[in-house]
C-alpha cells in the first residue's frame, strides 16, 4: 500500500521498480500454465509406475524416476559432507592464521571458477575422470558425482554466508565460557544457519534436477530400469530434452514428465523445510 | 610473555597445567601490562591489584582501554590479532604463560558483557548447555540449573516457562539470565564489562543487588561508565585515562579515597568533569 507521506516522484520510481517485480511473476505463472496445462493430460498413474515404450512416446517414466532419484542421492551424498566441512572450515578456522587465510583465497577462487564453468565442461571433466579415469563408464554413480561437483559451489556458498551472519556475540559468550568450537558450531552456528542451508539445499536440488548436458557424458540416457548405480539411466532432464528434440509425436510426454519434474522439485522442497526446522527446533 | 595471534587463533590450550583457584577467591595482580593492535599500542604500563573477594571498579573515559584490559585477563585477547606484554596473576599463576589451559581458566573466570546475549535456545538449555560440556550429569544438572536461577533471582519469573527461548525474556531478565550462565560454572572471578549499562533502571538495580551479593564468593573486575554506580558498589577504584592515544592506570585505590582525594590530577578532571556532566544532566 502506498504511503499518503509519498511524494509524487517517489510513486512513480516506486511503480516503475515493481514492474520488472510483476514481470519475474508474470514469466513464472506462463511457464507453470504451459507445464501444467499441456503436461496434464499425460499424467497418470501408469504414467508414473510403467516403463518407457517406443523410444518414451508410449509407456511412462518410472525407470526414470529411479535414476534421477539415484543420481540425486549420489550428487547429495557426495555434496553435503564435503559442502558442509568446506564451509565451516571458511567460516570458522580459515581466518585464524596466514596459512590458512592464504589456502582460504585459493578454495574461494576454485569454488568461483567452479560455479562459473558452463555445465557441458564440467560433463566433459566427469567423462574423462569419472567414467575413463576411474573406470565407471557410462553410469549413475559418475552422474551423481559429477552432479555433486557442480552443486558444491552453491551449496558452500549459501552455507559459508549463513555461518558468517550468526552474530559474533554468540561466539564471543560461548568462548568466554570455555566452550568448545565443536559444540558451539553443533549447537548454536549451525542450527542458527540452518535456513542458509535450507535454502542452499534447495537451490542445489534445483540445479542437479535440471542439469541435462553433464549428464548426458556421464550417467547416458538409456531408458531401461537401473539395477545398480554401475548402470547407465537417463534422469528427468535428459528425457525432457531427448523427447522433445529426437523423439516425433514426444511433446505429450515430454510435457508430463516436465510437470512430475517440478511436482517433485516442490515436494522435496517442502519436505526438506521440514526436516531442517525439526532439526534446527530440536538442537534448540 | 609476547604472544600474538589471529582471530581465532589458540581457542583451545591443550597442555594439562591449570591455574590453581580451587579455594576461595584470588587476588588478581596485573604487572607491566602492555597491548598493542598491529603495533598501535592501546595499553602501557598497567599495574595494578584486584583485591580477593572485592570489587575493583575500573573507570575511565570511552576509549581508553579499559574492556581491552578485561579481556586479557581471561585471555579473550587471544582471539584478536594483538600482542600482549607482561604479566597477569591470579593467585600464584601468570595466566598469560603459554602452558595455561585457556579453556579451564575460562571456566574459572566469569565474564558477563554490555550487552546481554543468552544463546538462541531454551532458558534451560542456556545453563544445561554448557554444564553438560564441563562433563555435569543426571540430578546434578538441574539442581544446579535451579540453584543459580534463584541465585540471579530469575527462578519464580522462569520456573514454569524454562523450555521457552530464552530471547523472548526482556532485556534485565536475558542479563541475570547471562550471570546465572557465567555463575552455574563456579567462577571465583568475575569480569564485568558494564553489565547495566544497557539496561533500563529497575533491572540495573536488581543486577547491582547480584553484584553485591557475590562479592564475598568472587573477585569481581568491573568496568563501568556510571561512576554513581562505581561508588556504590566498589571496594577499590582504578582510573584509566588516555595518554598520547596510549591507555594507563593512572590511580587506583580504595573507592572512597580515590573519588573524595584523588592523587593524580588527571583522576580529579575525570570525576571533576563527570560530576558537573552529572548536574547538569539533572
Amino acid at each position: 500500500m502506498m504511503s499518503k507521506a509519498m511524494s509524487q516522484g517517489d510513486r512513480i520510481i516506486q511503480m516503475g521498480l515493481c514492474c520488472p517485480a510483476l514481470i519475474i511473476c508474470g514469466v513464472f505463472v506462463w511457464l507453470l500454465f504451459d507445464v501444467v496445462s499441456q503436461g496434464i493430460s499425460g499424467l497418470s498413474w501408469q504414467f508414473l509406475t510403467q516403463l518407457p515404450a517406443d523410444a518414451g512416446r508410449a509407456g511412462g517414466i518410472v525407470s526414470i524416476i529411479v535414476s534421477t532419484f539415484i543420481v540425486l542421492i549420489i550428487a547429495l551424498l557426495v555434496a553435503l559432507p564435503i559442502g558442509l566441512g568446506t564451509a565451516i572450515w571458511l567460516a570458522e578456522f580459515a581466518d585464524e592464521d596466514q596459512t590458512g587465510m592464504a589456502v582460504a583465497v585459493w578454495v574461494r577462487r576454485s569454488l568461483q571458477l567452479l560455479a562459473g564453468v558452463p555445465s557441458i565442461v564440467v560433463g566433459l571433466f566427469g567423462y574423462a575422470v569419472f567414467c575413463q579415469l576411474l573406470g565407471l563408464g557410462y553410469s549413475l554413480l559418475a552422474g551423481g558425482l559429477t552432479l555433486g561437483c557442480m552443486i558444491l559451489p552453491l551449496l558452500i556458498g549459501s552455507l559459508e554466508a549463513g555461518l558468517r551472519a550468526v552474530p559474533c556475540t554468540y561466539r564471543i559468550n560461548a568462548v568466554a565460557l570455555g566452550l568448545s568450537k565443536f559444540s558451539v558450531i553443533r549447537r548454536i552456528l549451525l542450527p542458527q544457519a540452518a535456513p542458509a542451508l535450507l535454502a542452499g539445499l534447495i537451490l542445489s536440488i534445483g540445479r542437479a534436477l535440471a542439469e541435462t548436458a553433464a549428464l548426458l557424458f556421464t550417467s547416458g540416457y538409456v531408458t531401461r530400469m537401473p539395477e545398480s548405480v554401475y548402470d547407465s539411466g537417463r534422469v528427468l532432464s535428459v528425457h525432457v530434452f531427448d523427447l522433445a528434440m529426437n523423439v516425433p509425436g514426444g511433446d505429450k510426454n515430454a510435457y508430463a514428465t516436465a510437470l512430475v519434474l517440478l511436482l517433485g522439485l516442490l515436494l522435496i522442497n517442502s519436505v526438506l523445510k521440514k526436516v531442517v526446522n525439526i532439526w534446527a527446533a530440536r538442537e534448540n | 610473555m609476547t604472544k600474538s595471534v589471529a582471530f581465532g587463533r589458540k581457542l583451545q590450550h591443550t597442555t594439562p597445567q591449570d591455574i590453581s583457584l580451587q579455594s576461595g577467591p584470588p587476588a588478581i595482580s596485573i604487572r607491566n601490562l602492555g597491548l598493542s593492535y598491529g603495533g598501535h599500542k592501546v595499553l602501557k604500563n598497567i599495574n595494578f591489584e584486584a583485591r580477593a573477594g572485592k570489587i575493583t571498579a575500573l573507570v575511565g573515559p570511552s576509549g581508553c582501554g579499559k574492556s581491552s584490559l578485561l579481556s586479557v585477563v581471561n585471555r579473550l585477547s587471544d582471539l584478536q590479532a594483538c600482542k600482549v606484554e607482561g604479566e597477569v596473576f591470579i593467585a600464584e599463576d601468570n595466566i598469560l604463560h603459554s602452558a595455561v589451559n585457556v579453556l579451564k581458566l575460562r571456566r574459572r573466570i566469569g565474564m558477563v558483557f554490555q550487552k546481554p546475549s543468552p544463546f538462541p535456545m531454551s532458558i534451560r538449555e542456556n545453563l544445561l548447555f554448557p554444564l553438560r560440556e564441563y562433563g555435569v550429569k543426571g540430578d546434578q544438572l538441574e539442581k544446579t540449573l535451579e540453584d543459580n536461577l534463584r541465585l540471579v533471582g530469575l527462578w519464580d519469573e522462569v520456573k514454569t516457562r524454562l523450555n521457552d527461548s530464552a530471547l523472548v525474556l526482556s532485556g534485565g531478565q536475558q542479563q541475570r539470565l547471562c550471570f546465572a550462565r557465567c555463575l552455574s560454572l563456579n567462577p571465583k572471578v568475575l569480569l564485568l564489562d558494564e553489565p547495566c549499562s544497557a539496561l533500563d533502571p529497575r533491572s540495573t538495580q536488581i543486577i547491582e543487588a547480584l553484584i553485591w551479593h557475590l562479592r564475598e564468593s568472587h573477585t569481581i573486575l568491573m568496568v563501568t561508565h556510571n561512576l554513581a554506580q562505581a561508588r556504590r558498589l566498589a571496594d577499590d577504584v582504578a582510573v584509566c585515562c588516555l595518554s598520547d592515544g596510549v591507555g594507563s592506570i593512572v590511580e587506583s585505590g580504595k573507592t572512597a579515597q580515590v573519588f573524595d582525594f584523588p592523587a593524580h590530577p588527571v583522576t580529579a578532571e575525570y570525576l571533576g568533569f563527570e560530576t558537573a556532566e552529572v548536574r547538569s544532566s539533572d
